[in-house]
């Protein structure tokens, strides 16, 4: 037994904090944690006293122990309270936001744990402990294996950390998901990340220049481009890419130019193809140059090579570029498409517009819509969807069609159709002129507005930009403030959360009744830090928690006004009657009273020890019913217990089947299903718990399901088909009984008594066709 | 009574903890959770009410090993000790191989523990079960405490059968397992005489 006499301490500590010499009452929770270290609640109390005496250090390792001892006990909850309190003294702290991230992790929750385990390898990383925070970022990829912005991170930390390749190997791999996922910006960025740390790739170069051509950046790609030429990477693809990025400068002459270089880098047997693929380019962009057509051997039939673009006759003799600008339903030009996999999409892209123009032909637009974002999202430049799409915005929702229209006419900018840029933008100002999108295009600001008299004089930009977009009208007519609506909604946000601030502050520590102050002086300073504790509870849903403390500060100093504003937040009944009753409790504690807090208070004199005990029973209408318990429990075991947790659930399935509660065996075992490597025992379980319900058909179902599962192990199968024929038996299935029991002859014509049960079951058919035979 | 689990070849019985609010019972399962090996122990599901009483029971499956080619499970449970939590006692009761009567030593509680005990085979009996043919034993808990009632005294008030009984002191940790293998060894030669009869 332990020599220390837990509760002699603790008394003495308390007095030691009532009269307010906290360094001997540290000293003493000290002496007592030497000899119960795991005592969490003396963990915490001396946590308190720490902060209370400066030693913030001190305070972080108690609470941090607490945090470490709830954990190990399964109390998940509490130890994330106290790790967050140690958190409140020093945020930055590395390795209490891993133990936070760790802590989530084990209860299953993924988003607050990756919150945690970034914040940890962030300040590792700040520190120069790249290892520590390569391996935090390992457990976050376990968590989230896709999320790009992760991989990111860890490749950033391998490569600080010095593992070059493996952080390139990283790189590689997000931006092959971002490719994926259709995401060009971020995956430019990536390709720039590998780029700065291995800059002679000249296969990640020409994937980034095709990635700029994909969004249209063609001074970008041919930067990229300039590079790969400086490195020597003067091929064929470069050429190609080299040509497109001039067609989209609009320097047609260029592009023919490195067309024509481009196929002079072709083998002429190898790459036929591609050399006719690139001379029909050069004739798109020229349709009179006479390499391209000497070699086609179509030189005099100019509509054959304008084919690609179903195009009025009188303007076939203009280039592809302009025949686009004023194409709204046919084939978009090759121009902005990627070559090799490109008519393979061309072809995908053009059913889906087909689908698209069904739907808005038939008035279904959203589905529309749908379409065409599936093209736009993997070509965000693709000039027919972003068409098509005005033209259903048209029709519905015409301010949504702007940012399109500034799309189409930036294209067109690009591709050197300034007229059907302009038409673009012409469109998009008579539908909204001060649409936000198109004002930013167009680079108005407030000054601008001020100067032509515009009729809006927005001071903020988000204020204008959300006037404009909502009240059109609104926002000619008014003059002061621009958004009066959002600027009173800010400040009433930022005064209600300074008055939320203030409200903290007195609920801890402020304004005691003049009457009850000088009573209560030397005491408010002590419950401060605890209703503090109780307060942050209560903000991190620890409500149980908080209750605890209230009780404990009523218990030990009464009612107290400082305790109001925490009794009402938790919802305590704080009645005057209450009150008194508290106030008559506290000056008597052995008085049985029949409040309810001061029960709990009670109650929690007994469980520290700190007085005498006594048994403390509510009410009779005080008394959950059963129901209410077992809901509780359910809801308390649902947020412990992840729903992929198939070792618990099976226990815990086994648990409500052995206390008869079939059907919420039931749904745990259904919840194992969801393990396929436990599926044979979950189905085994469910028929189990199913027969002891007296549903022996759903449980011979259940066998049956079980049996059905592929790779089902031997002896597993042996036991589900007996069980099963012994079932079928009972419900005088005989038939399929008598499979059954042949199934398991096969596998161990030893297993149980299965020879008896055969034998029986045949003479029991016998019988039965007997029997029949006779009446007939 | 344990259950046989052919397909998984598993035997589980099931262990419950009994005894007056607050007297350690939830401190017992928590010490064995902490005291055991991950491998050897599942999940411990202990949910608490507000002044942290145990709501409804406390769950931790422990694996013994193998036993004759069954792996053998011990499921322990703790009961709600208050008095008024009687119909979830009776359903933890239901299917008991064993109990772990967990007496609180304190002089105070002295009259708590006989009332605890006799409700526990009232329960008992209620479902059917003659309390003499369900193996148990009695912890004497909190024997740290000043105020702890000598142990005779414990003894002539709430073991008039006789059974092994362990003075312990769950918080840290003494007696927790030696009550556990009292009573697992009472479990195991049940289901073996079950077993051999």
């Amino acid at each position: 037994m332990a020599k220390v006499d837990r509760n002699k301490l603790l008394a003495a500590a308390q007095k030691l904090i009532q009269r307010g010499d906290l360094a001997k009452a540290v000293q003493q929770y000290e002496k007592l944690l030497e000899a119960y270290p795991k005592d969490v609640q003396s963990l915490l109390r001396l946590a308190g006293l720490y902060i209370r005496v400066d030693r913030s250090d001190d305070a972080i390792s108690s609470y941090m122990a607490a945090g470490h001892q709830y954990a190990e006990t399964g109390f998940y909850q509490k130890a994330v309270a106290a790790y967050k309190q140690a958190l409140q003294l020093r945020e930055n702290d590395a390795e209490l936001q891993k133990q936070l991230g760790a802590l989530y992790q084990k209860m299953g929750l993924k988003s607050p744990a990756v919150e945690h385990y970034t914040n940890a390898a962030q300040l590792f990383g700040q520190q120069g402990q790249y290892e520590q925070s390569i391996e935090i970022m390992r457990a976050v990829l376990d968590l989230e294996p896709d999320r790009p912005d992760l991989k990111a991170r860890y490749g950033e930390y391998l490569y600080q950390a010095g593992h070059r390749e493996d952080a390139i190997g990283v790189f590689r791999g997000l931006v092959e998901i971002l490719k994926v996922e259709g995401q060009w910006e971020d995956l430019a960025r990536f390709y720039e990340r590998i780029l700065q740390i291995s800059p002679d790739d000249a296969e990640i170069g020409l994937d980034l220049a095709r990635t700029y051509l994909r969004l249209g950046l063609a001074p970008k790609a041919l930067q990229r481009l300039k590079s790969l030429f400086e490195h020597g990477v003067r091929g064929a693809e470069v050429f190609d890419l080299l040509a497109r990025a001039y067609v989209l400068l609009g320097k047609n002459d260029k592009a023919v130019s490195a067309y024509l270089e481009k196929v002079k880098r072709l083998d002429k047997a190898a790459d036929a193809e591609e050399i006719e693929k690139t001379y029909r380019r050069i004739l798109e962009i020229d349709p009179t140059n006479e390499t391209a057509l000497m070699s086609l051997g179509e030189g005099d039939d100019e509509s054959e090579i304008l084919h690609v673009v179903e195009e009025d006759a009188s303007r076939q003799k203009e280039t592809v570029v302009e025949v686009v600008a004023i194409e709204d339903e046919g084939a978009e030009p090759l121009l902005l498409q990627d070559d090799g996999a490109s008519s393979a999409q061309d072809s995908q892209f053009s059913e889906i517009l087909q689908e698209a123009s069904v739907y808005i032909r038939y008035g279904i637009r959203a589905k529309a819509l749908r379409k065409l974002e599936q093209i736009l999202a993997r070509d965000p430049q693709n000039l027919a969807a972003l068409k098509k799409r005005v033209e259903v915005y048209r029709e519905s929702e015409p301010s949504r069609a702007i940012p399109d229209l500034i799309r189409l006419s930036e294209i067109y900018e690009g591709l050197g159709n300034l007229d059907a840029a302009e038409r673009f933008l012409e469109e998009a100002r008579r539908i909204d002129a001060n649409h936000p999108a198109l004002r930013e295009y167009l680079g108005l600001d407030a000054a601008d507005d001020a100067v032509l008299g515009a009729q809006d004089s927005g001071s903020a930009p988000v204020a204008e930009v959300v006037f404009a977009t909502e009240e059109p009208q609104a926002a000619a007519e008014e003059s002061q403030p621009v958004f009066p609506d959002a600027d009173e909604f800010v400040t009433q946000t930022v005064v209600e959360d300074e008055l939320d601030i203030e409200l903290d502050v007195d609920e801890d520590f402020g304004e005691v009744p003049v009457d009850v102050e000088l009573e209560a002086e030397a005491p408010a300073a002590e419950w401060a830090d605890e209703l503090e504790q109780a307060g942050f509870f209560l903000e991190t849903g620890l409500e149980d928690e908080a209750r605890k403390i209230l009780a404990d500060l009523r218990a030990r100093f009464g009612d107290q006004d400082a305790f109001a504003p925490l009794i009402a937040r938790l919802g305590e009944a704080a009645t005057a009657d209450d009150a008194s009753a508290g106030e008559a409790a506290a000056a008597a504690p052995d008085d049985s009273g029949t409040s309810a807090i001061f029960d709990i208070a009670r109650e929690l004199e007994e469980e520290l020890d700190f007085e005498e005990v006594a048994d403390v029973s509510p009410g009779a209408e005080d008394v959950p019913t059963f129901e209410e318990i077992f809901d509780a429990f359910k809801k308390g075991v649902k947020e412990q217990l992840d729903d992929d947790d198939a070792n618990a659930h099976y226990d815990l399935g086994i648990a409500y089947m052995e206390m008869g509660l079939m059907d919420e065996a039931l749904a745990e075992f259904e919840l194992v299903l969801r393990n396929e490597k436990m599926a044979a025992d979950a189905y085994n379980m469910m028929a189990i718990t199913l027969t002891r319900k007296g549903d022996l058909e759903a449980a011979v179902e259940k066998y049956r399901a079980g049996l059905a599962l592929e790779n089902l192990d031997e002896a597993i199968a042996l036991n589900m088909n007996y069980e099963a024929a012994m079932l079928l038996e009972q419900l005088e299935r005989y038939k399929e009984a008598l499979l059954h029991y042949k199934n398991v002859v096969q596998m161990d014509r030893d297993y149980r008594d299965v020879g008896e049960c055969l034998k029986r079951m045949r003479e029991k058919i016998q019988a039965i066709k007997s029997g029949a035979a006779t009446a007939a | 009574m344990s259950f046989i689990n052919y397909s998984a070849r598993e035997i589980n019985t099931k262990v419950v903890y009994y005894g007056p609010g607050l007297c350690g019972k939830t401190t017992n399962l928590q010490y064995i959770f902490n005291a055991t090996n991950e491998g050897a122990r599942g999940k411990m599901i202990s949910l608490a009410t507000e002044t942290e009483r145990t709501l409804f029971f406390d769950f931790l499956p422990l694996n013994l090993g193998q036993i004759r080619g069954f792996n053998t499970r011990f499921h322990l449970y703790t009961v709600p000790g208050q008095v008024f939590y009687d119909a979830s006692r009776k359903l933890i009761l239901k299917g008991v191989d064993g109990i772990v009567f967990v007496a609180d030593s304190q002089r105070e509680r002295f009259d708590a523990n006989i009332e605890s005990i006799e409700n526990m085979f009232d329960n008992l009996r209620e479902q059917g079960i003659d309390p003499k043919s369900v193996p148990y034993v009695i912890q004497y808990n909190k024997r740290d405490l000043p105020n702890a009632v000598p142990v005779q005294e414990l003894r002539a008030a709430l073991n008039k059968d006789n059974v092994p009984d362990f003075e312990a002191c769950a918080q840290s940790g003494e007696g927790v397992f030696e009550t556990l293998k009292g009573i697992a060894k009472l479990v195991l030669q049940k289901l073996r005489e079950g077993a051999a009869g």
